[in-house]
């Protein structure tokens, strides 16, 4: 169990992951407001400034280097398996599930957000020393939104901060493809928004999946949230102490105590010596207890040290792999119902993970650079989030083969549509020119998989797509020309009356409606002064 | 057009028909031995105002012997228990001479009776209220009761103490003050639009005193039934109604958000230059909207829905566009079918309730009270015309709530009223109206009828999912902006009522969250959409094309606005969808299938709605026209007052997208109390307690 839970005790509570993205949002701002005001004022918006672009680079610049610096710390680490986590607002708990922005730093997304940073930021120093153009404040904006995307998505740890990665690198993605064809943009867009449901529908299935089982109509919970208190040296001999890097927001209180110790995340609060209950009470709520997660620990003399680890259903994969791990016996037959939504809800994302990473309709864009940076960071994205999801197959060892090719596959292809963009090429079949990074066999592989997309994905989306306008077509059809009848002879019938009802008594309608409420109104004040005294 | 006279009437009849199966207060004839009675100082009947002393809250009355003989007092007890809470803890009662809980009262002679509260210093509880029970010789009597009330002071004193009451009462202070200059031939003079204005300013930051005084993390097991700044004072004794408001974790993000949106509304109202009577007709929409959130008397509640009802249909047909009144008469007819079915099912709820205690210990046969609602078995009830009465209540109830929300097919009054109403009314009907049909199923369907809830919840969820489904395609096909905005609605009420049907915390924290994020994506959209229609009087897209290129404030404010109605993650609309899907999904797993393809088509919807208006160019014929030949043949951008109006709507679109706590944490302790009452066995239930 110790070593399920590693990655937890590992997790070293951060207060300055934010400022990897934040920057980027200010210059987004700043380059916003900017375009606004110039365009109100009537000057050409998105002209080239000299400010615009020292903060466009200085906003890259920065988190650049807020990248860069948190990777050195991680290098300095004792461990390897050690990794910085964030939970942006403070955490709150809504019925089982935990709601908040939650971002990790491993060494995994320290090396892509690197990668990110570094690429993004060769790019702006190369738009910095161009000439000045025309809509150049778009393009610093496009920068920053790809980078800012690429960023979440690249430290997110669980759906919540996923969700909200891949909407703004979706975003600058539509953005790019729409720069002169609105409607490039907003096939973009609509690609993405199937990604962002695939993304959450899987994580919902395995939310439950993880708690019990549907028998029939009925949900059966099988494994509800535990509590754990895993043993390590004491930060202080003579001291005992615990640490909770989980459940932003729960309150921690020891033995009978009214007021929590401490609310989570902490590391290394100081308990006193001996036998204690420790109480978690996940969420914020009044005060009761039951529902509480409570667990004994007792320090010695000598002193220790006691990583809570809360387990149990979450919209985490990583939290989901770890409970997995330590809480249940591995599956003797192939399709117990857990394996089977594991299988499932992989199958969904590597479908959500390739609508997102492969890039799409990005190449009628005036600015190639921005767009080969989109395209490449962009292209990791899935891919990660597949990575990450890879602790789950621990319940679906038959996925052990599908979710690599999977992960090689987009990596392919995106890559390959992106060298082809950067090659000015308009179609797949640049990727076969593109022989310098991709070598014959896996070039053909993404071609072959290109023109699947093209001829088999794109044109079942087609077809869906055309399916729906045609469904809406009829259903907006039958609510205008069916539905609204009834409603419209009671409506004509009842202004018919009303205008009788106004030549009768000479008053409008507003006139007597005015009068009855003002009646109504002395009444009953009348009646409950009066039935009071 | 005789249902807006008619409507006025609602209010009398329902009083008639509650009055009807309501018996006058218990008056029990005299019989032998000692009598009680009760009697708080200075006000006699009660309730008994707990004043600061002792280390607390301190209050007394007595209990009196009007009877020829010694009167045995057996017992006094606070109402209440571990399993139903009602007062906060730290209570305690006992007579003032030191005796135990019993004592005898000799004839004409009165005992004092010592109630406390000693709260602890940081204390969360702002109020207590609750009964002494007292159970005497007095056999006709029964068991009596005295009412208390302890009020901690706030920091903006008697306002603080009084501000649901002031926030209902405000609007209604524009209405008095549009009919005195009236009165004076001076209601459309402009200081009667900078006036409403200034008390809708002063309205918000109310709210918004009232929000920052929230307890969040208050629920039902501390006391007050869960809710605080409650003011209960008795209405009608013969009906057992009573002034009873009260705020919980599901209404107070919404009342400040109808505060905000009825803020908007004036300011727009000022700019479209409205007069006096206009003024007056959006003032008792906003009174209404705010009663109907804060109440929890079904008379008071009525009452304030009647009055949105009446106000929609006097602002939609007195100042609409060219089929106004076809528009205001659809309305009317909506409201009064609406109006008839909650009328019915609280007549009918009421009817099956038991005795009660009013606020000052009065004792009544019936009660109209929403947390005392709860604590009745209506499952006991006689059958209501063959069925069984909680089945033939809660029907009702859902057809007003369907009614108002819209639910498909009850929706069609929503576009034609957006579209032809004034573009200010249109921002409060759009942005803060349909949410009350979700809230008043929270607040009446589950808080006071949870047996009828367990047995629709899965009618509700699937109507809402298959709704959501019908408002997204049709919102494909539209062509005007305000349409769009009314089929969006419709959507979001979908998945509002998925997320309540689904019964579990995190659905109805969803469904609760969807109104509240509507509220801003509808005032941004609509707000865009009214200044358009101020602007080249069309919000056509067909027509305008991407006119509002020229306008780029009004261009992003539109974005955001796009963006929360579609959900987008990252803005404030996407936690309604993620909630409400992952509470339904462990309920309704097929319909959460259905209602995601709602979503992608939804999607659809948005993008192509903002390809049309936010993407390309302009109609250069837009350029020689006459609506902006004045302004160079440029669409001018956002004024000041839009600006002020909009811009923070944006903003806290932004902010709660990634910092959800303002809104959920008050919402996860009151969704998690009403889901335990309703379905106390339900998945997510039994998963918080590991069962």
């Amino acid at each position: 169990m110790l070593d399920h839970v590693g990655a937890v005790q590992h997790v070293v509570v951060s207060g300055t992951l934010w400022l990897l993205v934040v920057p980027l949002l200010l210059g987004l701002g700043f380059h916003a407001l900017s375009y606004i005001r110039r365009a109100r004022s009537g000057r050409l918006p998105g002209a080239h400034t000299v400010v615009g672009r020292l903060v466009g680079l200085g906003s890259i610049g920065l988190v650049t280097g807020a990248a860069l610096g948190h990777m050195l710390v991680l290098l300095r680490a004792p461990t390897l398996g050690r990794a910085y986590w964030q939970a942006i607002p403070s955490g709150i708990r809504v019925g089982g599930a935990d709601v908040c922005v939650v971002l990790v730093l491993d060494w995994v997304s320290a090396a892509l957000c690197a990668f990110a940073c570094v690429l993004v930021f060769a790019v702006a120093v190369w738009s910095a020393v161009r000439p000045p153009s025309e809509g150049e404040s778009k393009v610093w904006a496009s920068l920053e939104l790809t980078l800012a995307g690429a960023l979440v998505s690249f430290l997110a740890d669980g759906l919540i901060a996923a969700l909200i990665g891949w909407s703004i690198a979706i975003a600058a993605g539509a953005w790019l493809a729409g720069w002169k064809e609105p409607r490039a943009g907003v096939a973009v867009a609509g690609r993405g928004a199937a990604a962002l449901l695939t993304l959450a529908f899987g994580a919902f299935w395995l939310f439950w999946a993880s708690a019990g089982t549907w028998d029939g109509r009925e949900f059966s919970v099988r494994q509800g949230p535990g509590l754990f208190a895993l043993p390590s040296p004491p930060a202080a001999a003579g001291s005992g102490f615990i640490t909770l890097t989980h459940a932003p927001g729960a309150a921690v209180y020891v033995d009978e105590a009214r007021v929590p110790i401490a609310t989570a995340p902490f590391v290394d609060v100081p308990i006193p010596r001996g036998f204690h209950t420790v109480r978690v009470h996940v969420g914020r709520a009044s005060g009761e207890q039951e529902g509480d997660l409570v667990v004994d620990v007792n320090v010695p003399d000598q002193g220790e040290s006691f990583d809570l680890a809360v387990s149990g259903p979450s919209l985490s994969p990583r939290d989901l792999g770890l409970a997995w791990s330590s809480e249940r016996a591995r599956p003797s037959a192939p399709w117990t119902p857990d394996a089977v939504a594991v299988t499932v809800v992989l199958c969904i994302w590597v479908v959500g993970a390739w609508l997102v990473s492969v890039p799409q309709g990005v190449f009628e864009t005036s600015v190639p650079l921005a767009t080969v940076a989109h395209g490449m960071t962009t292209a990791l994205v899935g891919p990660l989030w597949l990575l990450r999801a890879s602790d789950l197959l621990v319940l679906a060892p038959r996925m052990k083969l599908v979710l690599p090719g999977a992960v090689a596959a987009i990596l392919i292809v995106a890559m390959g549509v992106v060298w082809a963009a950067a090659a000015g090429r308009r179609d797949g079949r640049a990727i076969v020119t593109a022989s310098v990074i991709f070598e014959r066999v896996p070039t053909r592989l993404g071609l072959l998989l290109v023109r699947f997309e093209r001829w088999v994905l794109d044109a079942v989306i087609r077809v869906a797509a055309a399916a729906i306008r045609v469904a809406a077509w009829i259903t907006g059809r039958f609510d205008t020309r069916v539905l609204s009848k009834p409603g419209e002879a009671f409506a004509a019938s009842a202004v018919w009356l009303g205008r009788c009802v106004e030549s009768l008594v000479g008053m409008s309608i507003g006139t007597i409606a005015w009068a009855i409420v003002g009646l109504a109104a002395a009444v009953v004040a009348a009646h409950g002064f009066w039935s009071n005294r | 057009m005789i249902t807006p006279a008619l409507r006025g009437l609602w209010i009398g009849l329902v009083v008639a028909l509650v009055a009807v199966s309501a018996s006058p207060a218990v008056a029990g004839a005299p019989g032998r031995g000692g009598r009680i009675a009760l009697s708080a100082p200075g006000a006699g009947r009660g309730p008994l105002e707990l004043r600061p002393g002792a280390g607390g809250w301190v209050g007394e009355f007595a209990i009196g012997n009007v009877g020829a003989e010694p009167l045995t007092v057996s017992r006094i007890a606070l109402q209440g228990d571990a399993d139903d809470v009602r007062s906060p803890s730290r209570l305690s009662v006992r007579f003032a001479d030191g005796a135990a809980t019993s004592a005898i009262v000799a004839p004409g002679a009165s005992k004092s009776v010592v109630v406390s509260w000693t709260p602890d210093k940081s204390a969360r509880m702002q109020q207590a209220f609750g009964h002494v029970v007292v159970t005497s010789s007095d056999e006709d009597s029964g068991e009596v009761a005295m009412g208390f009330r302890a009020q901690m002071p706030t920091s903006l004193g008697w306002v603080g103490a009084h501000v649901l009451s002031l926030l209902v009462a405000g609007p209604l202070l524009i209405v008095l003050i549009v009919a005195a200059a009236n009165a004076l031939r001076r209601a459309d003079d402009p200081w009667v639009g900078h006036v409403s204005t200034g008390v809708a300013a002063i309205e918000f930051l109310l709210a918004a005193w009232a929000y920052r005084h929230f307890g969040v993390d208050i629920g039902r097991a501390d006391g007050n039934e869960g809710f605080q700044l409650v003011e209960r004072a008795v209405w009608i004794r013969s009906i057992a109604s009573e002034w009873y408001v009260g705020v919980d974790g599901t209404s107070i993000a919404l009342l400040l958000m109808t505060a905000s949106v009825a803020f908007v509304a004036f300011l727009v109202a000022g700019a479209e230059r409205r007069g006096g009577a206009y003024l007056a007709a959006l003032a008792l929409l906003c009174a209404g909207m705010v009663g109907v959130i804060v109440a929890l008397d079904l008379l008071v509640l009525f009452a304030a829905w009647e009055a949105v009802w009446l106000a929609l249909v006097l602002l939609v047909g007195g100042w609409g566009g060219a089929r106004a009144q076809i528009a205001a008469a659809k309305v009317a007819v909506a409201g009064v079918v609406g109006s008839l079915a909650l009328l019915l099912a609280f007549t009918a709820l009421s009817h099956a309730s038991g005795p009660t205690f009013l606020v000052d210990g009065s004792l009544v046969p019936h009660t109209l009270a929403v947390p005392e609602l709860s604590r009745t078995a209506f499952v006991a009830s006689p059958p209501l015309l063959g069925m069984p009465l909680v089945e033939v209540a809660w029907a009702l109830l859902f057809l007003a709530v369907a009614i108002v929300s819209p639910v498909v097919p009850f929706h069609r009054w929503l576009p034609d009223a957006l579209e032809q109403g004034p573009g200010s009314a249109g921002i409060v009907l759009g942005g803060a109206v349909v949410g009350l049909g979700p809230y008043l199923l929270v607040r009446v369907g589950l808080g006071a009828v949870p047996e009828g809830a367990r047995w629709a919840g899965g009618a509700v969820a699937t109507l809402g999912a298959l709704s959501a489904v019908w408002a997204s395609l049709c919102a494909m096909v539209q062509q005007d902006l305000r349409r769009f905005v009314a089929y969006t609605t419709v959507a979001t009420s979908g998945v509002a009522l998925y997320g309540v049907g689904a019964l579990t915390p995190v659905g109805i924290a969803g469904g609760m969250v969807a109104l509240v994020a509507h509220g801003l994506s509808a005032v941004l959209v609509l707000g865009c959409a009214a200044a358009l229609e101020e602007r080249v009087n069309t919000c056509d897209v067909g027509r305008l094309g991407a006119l509002i290129v020229d306008a780029p404030t009004l261009r992003v404010l539109a974005a955001v606005g796009l963006g929360v109605s579609l959900g987008a993650p990252g803005l404030a609309g996407s936690w309604s969808i993620v909630l409400a899907l992952l509470g339904g999904f462990v309920r309704y797993p097929v319909l959460a299938v259905i209602l995601t393809f709602s979503l992608l088509a939804s999607a659809a919807a948005h993008l192509r709605m903002g390809r049309l208006l936010l993407m390309g160019r302009a109609d250069p014929s837009w350029r020689q026209s006459a609506q902006l030949a004045p302004f160079g043949g440029r669409l001018p951008d956002a004024a000041p007052h839009e600006l002020l109006a909009l811009v923070p709507m944006a903003a806290a679109a932004f902010v709660l997208g990634v910092w959800p706590s303002p809104i959920l944490a008050s919402m996860a302790v009151s969704a998690r109390d009403c889901s335990v009452v309703v379905d106390p066995d339900g998945p997510d239930a039994r998963l918080l307690r590991g069962d």
